[in-house]
């Protein structure tokens, strides 16, 4: 009998069980899934993190444009009071501009530089400084236009008329009149120069209300009003000067001193009127259009520009975080259908690694079983499974140098001797000994032949016992027989097994090998249900039966 | 300008050419000896002028003056002119079509050019009151005179005008310069980001006299002078050793308030975008308290600034010839 060598086991030193490799994989197939659900997971946050922070800048940009609007209308309200403070002198108007600086265009401006300083780019810096600085030159200039606006310095030429001129005619009308009771006292006074100095307060009366409309009006048909009114007075005045033998010394007295002051009046009235032609005649309107349009306009240029900056910036943002959104949402799906794929992928090489040295063990073991197994299993891994196979190996070495031993069971070298892993074959060999006992029937009685020393060894030399042994076989044995032809017949394998099984267990006690390898045989077709020479065998197995028989009869009543 | 000034003035320029040869001067020495010797020409005019009409003579006062700068002078000349202008229109009834303005930077000649329009005004006023003589020039005290020494003659001319006058400078127009140096400081205060252009308006106060606006006019002063030290600039130190022991008028009021906003108007031309459309405007009438409350206004300005100065000493353009 050829065996495969196995592992010489009396040779080798024992070895201790490896102990965590199973473990250690199953922890790093765990730990591998767990990775990538909690980079997935750290992936998911990290990118909910990013969006959030967009959100916010996106979210601040908002009030930043919504503060530039809220300024600039602010800005257009504290304008809308001061024009209804110059136009109508409103105290509420005024309250109302200082309480839009106080309450709105302020908070509002220091929370939009706050929000600025945020803000990274020179160009947002350079604007909001230069906001800054508008708006405080407008505030100041609103000030100043407020302060002027109802003083009678908002026009230069009306308080020149009233600190120059005015004093001139209230001295030259004052002296007329006192020049007009003069002559009426006078019981020889001149009657014309009386109607001159009467004509001159008039004309004079004519030339300050046409002055006084000119100033209101600026217009130059009042200017030449004036003038022509002024000449006539100078006509006048030289008129009475002619007539000036016929006035009384206190009226010629007065006459010189009207006369010096209407010569200089045109020259006076001439700065007046040269005030009142300038582009300051009236300084509130003139700032206004100046000073504070032009830094309402840029103010109103710059806040619209923040304003239309922040609103594209923020609808660039959205537009950023909506298209990484969408990215974000099939990288994900990506990164799920990958995950998915790489979380099979590893358990299924994990299992496959688990497993397959135990489902080769599993195989391995009914190939031992049928004995078929004649080479020792590979040894893939250093863990557990490794040393069970290694174990196998050992067992399956020990088991063949168990075979070799003399003194070998019968059946098992008749088992060793069977046609392998086929029912062709094991028909072929069953066939064999029928040929054979025919042939050769000297052999088939050395065969049957009853080894009484091993039968008695089998109950310890004790003949009594052994002697109730073949009893109970001789009284069972032909109903054995019985059920085991006609569960032939029926094709009931699993009786064909018990009954096969029952009558080599007492073979195997009295010593008879080739009826006890018949009726292993018999019980192995029985188990496996290969019944088709199933009849046969069982034939020969009767054969060698009844040639016992005698033999044990004999010894039963000895 | 009549026979009698031009002899007057070439036997003042006779005497100062003997000093000039006895004693070498700078150009700046030499400008301040003309403008010494004119405002000597016109305090003799005025009190010529006073005597003939009979008004009282301004007593005298010796103010403490330091750091007189031609530009300080230059402004006090304007405020004399002003002065006599207004006395020349009441008196002449004439009045200059054109009011001087100051360039930047001023030296003594512009003072002195100043102080001849000013003597053009008085002989105007001298004619219509009929004065045919030459006032008498009193003789050069010192051989040289100090800015200080020609701005003090000028404040004592000035407020010997004051007097001569029928409508005299009131507290209407001190408010006037007032809100003039207010305007200034605003833009000064603009430099600054964090400040409040156009502080709040304090409390008005009744019964206050001139005096009152003169003493705290005189504190506005006092916060000038450390802005200007604390940002490396020479500037006009003013102390009055009557300060509230003698009543003032607004005349003098005036004078230290134009004073005040000449250096104010210096400092905003150091600033960048500095704006040249600040202006005076007359605010009609005012009373003493009403120009107390204003000067209020521009204390707490002032001390304003003086903090945010404290913070960035160099908050000025890059030094300019002053």
């Amino acid at each position: 009998m050829t065996t495969v060598p196995g592992p010489d086991i009396s040779s080798k030193p024992a070895r201790s069980t490896p102990r965590g490799g199973i473990r250690r994989k199953l922890l790093r197939s765990h730990l591998t899934i767990g990775l990538i659900a909690v980079t997935i997971l750290v992936s998911g946050f990290g990118t909910s993190l990013w969006i959030r922070n967009n959100t916010l800048r996106t979210l601040q940009q908002g009030p930043t444009a919504d503060d530039s609007t809220r300024i600039l209308a602010g800005v257009q309200q504290s304008g809308t009071a001061l024009q209804e403070w110059i136009l109508l002198g409103d105290p509420e108007a005024k309250r109302r501009r200082a309480d839009t600086w106080l309450n709105e265009i302020d908070p509002l401006l220091k929370q939009l530089v706050q929000r600025g300083k945020t803000r990274t780019t020179a160009g947002d810096q350079n604007r909001l400084t230069e906001l800054t600085e508008v708006l405080g030159e407008l505030r100041t200039w609103q000030w100043a236009i407020e302060d002027v606006a109802q003083t009678p310095g908002n026009q230069p030429a009306r308080v020149s008329y009233l600190q120059v001129v005015q004093p001139v005619i209230d001295l030259v009308t004052g002296g007329s009149a006192a020049m007009l009771r003069l002559g009426a006292s006078a019981p020889d006074g001149d009657r014309a120069s009386l109607g001159l100095l009467s004509d001159l307060r008039h004309v004079l009366t004519e030339t300050e209300t046409a002055l006084q409309i000119f100033l209101d009006t600026g217009n130059t048909n009042d200017e030449q009003r004036y003038r022509t009114y002024l000449d006539q007075a100078l006509s006048i005045m030289a008129a009475i000067r002619d007539r000036q033998s016929t006035l009384t010394t206190d009226q010629q007295d007065l006459l010189e001193w009207l006369d010096a002051e209407l010569l200089a009046f045109p020259s006076l009235v001439d700065t007046v009127i040269s005030e009142r032609r300038e582009p300051r005649a009236n300084l509130a309107r003139h700032w206004l259009a100046n000073e504070l349009r032009p830094r309402e306009q840029l103010t109103t240029a710059l806040l619209e520009s923040i304003s239309t900056d922040q609103t594209a910036l923020m609808q660039h943002e959205v537009t950023r975080v909506m298209s990484l959104h969408n990215a974000i949402m099939a990288f994900s799906l990506l990164l799920l259908v990958a995950t998915i794929c790489t979380i099979w992928i590893v358990s299924k090489q994990t299992a496959d690694q688990l497993t397959r040295p135990i489902a080769a063990l599993a195989t391995a073991t009914n190939e031992l079983a049928d004995g078929q197994l004649t080479h020792d299993l590979p040894v893939t891994s250093s863990d557990e499974l490794g040393a069970l196979t290694q174990s196998f190996n050992t067992m399956r070495a020990a088991l063949d140098t168990t075979t070799d031993e003399p003194g070998f069971s019968p059946e098992r070298e008749s088992y060793l001797d069977r046609p392998r892993r086929h029912p062709s074959t094991v028909t072929a060999v069953d066939s064999a000994p029928k040929h054979s006992a025919s042939q050769d029937h000297t052999d088939n009685k050395e065969l049957g032949t009853l080894d009484w020393q091993r039968a008695l060894d089998s109950v310890n030399g004790d003949r009594e016992k052994l002697k109730q042994t073949i009893d109970r076989y001789l009284k069972i044995c032909p109903q054995l027989r019985e059920d085991l032809r006609t569960a032939i017949a029926e094709g009931d394998a699993a009786v064909v097994r018990h009954a096969a099984q029952a009558i080599r267990s007492s073979l195997d006690c009295f010593g008879v090998a080739r009826a006890a390898a018949l009726a292993y045989r018999l019980e192995e077709a029985g188990r496996r249900g290969w019944l088709e020479s199933a009849a046969e065998q069982c034939i020969v197995l009767e054969e060698e039966l009844d040639s016992i028989e005698p033999e044990l009869q004999a010894f039963l009543a000895s | 300008m009549t026979p009698l000034r031009l002899l007057a003035l070439t036997a003042a320029c006779h005497i100062m050419s003997t000093t000039a040869v006895a004693q070498p001067a700078s150009g700046e020495a030499r400008g301040l000896a003309d403008l010494s010797l004119r405002l000597n020409s016109v305090r003799a005019e005025v009190e010529f002028i006073r005597r003939e009409m009979g008004r009282p003579e301004y007593p005298h006062f010796e103010i403490r003056l330091s750091g007189a700068t031609p530009r300080a002078t230059l402004s006090q000349a304007l405020t004399l002119f002003r002065k006599i202008d207004r006395l020349s229109l009441e008196l002449a009834r004439r009045r200059a079509v054109i009011s001087p303005t100051v360039p930047n930077p001023a030296d003594f000649s512009h003072s002195t050019a100043l102080i001849e329009r000013v003597l053009e005004r008085i002989e105007a006023v001298k004619v219509a009151l009929n004065i045919n003589e030459v006032a008498p020039q009193p003789p050069p005290s010192t051989p040289s005179v100090s800015a200080a020494e020609a701005l003090q003659s000028m404040l004592a001319t000035s407020r010997q005008v004051d007097l001569l006058l029928d409508r005299r400078f009131s507290s209407s127009d001190v408010f006037q310069q007032v809100t003039l140096a207010i305007n200034y400081t605003a833009w000064l205060l603009q430099q600054f980001s964090e400040s409040e252009q156009i502080p709040e308006t304090p409390e008005f106060e009744r019964f206050k006299r001139p005096t009152d606006v003169y003493l705290r006019l005189l504190t506005c002063f006092g916060l000038l002078s450390d802005v200007a030290e604390m940002s490396t600039l020479s500037t006009l130190n003013l102390q009055d050793p009557r300060e509230g022991t003698v009543d003032s008028t607004s005349g003098q009021s005036y004078d230290l308030a134009s004073l005040l906003a000449s250096e104010l108007a210096y400092l905003h031309s150091r600033t960048t975008g500095g704006n040249s459309s600040i202006e005076a405007y007359y605010p009609g009438h005012k009373l003493p308290s009403e120009t107390y409350q204003r000067v209020g206004v521009l204390e707490s300005q002032l001390t304003q600034l003086l903090a945010l100065v404290a913070t960035s000493p160099d908050w000025l353009a890059p030094s300019m010839p002053q």
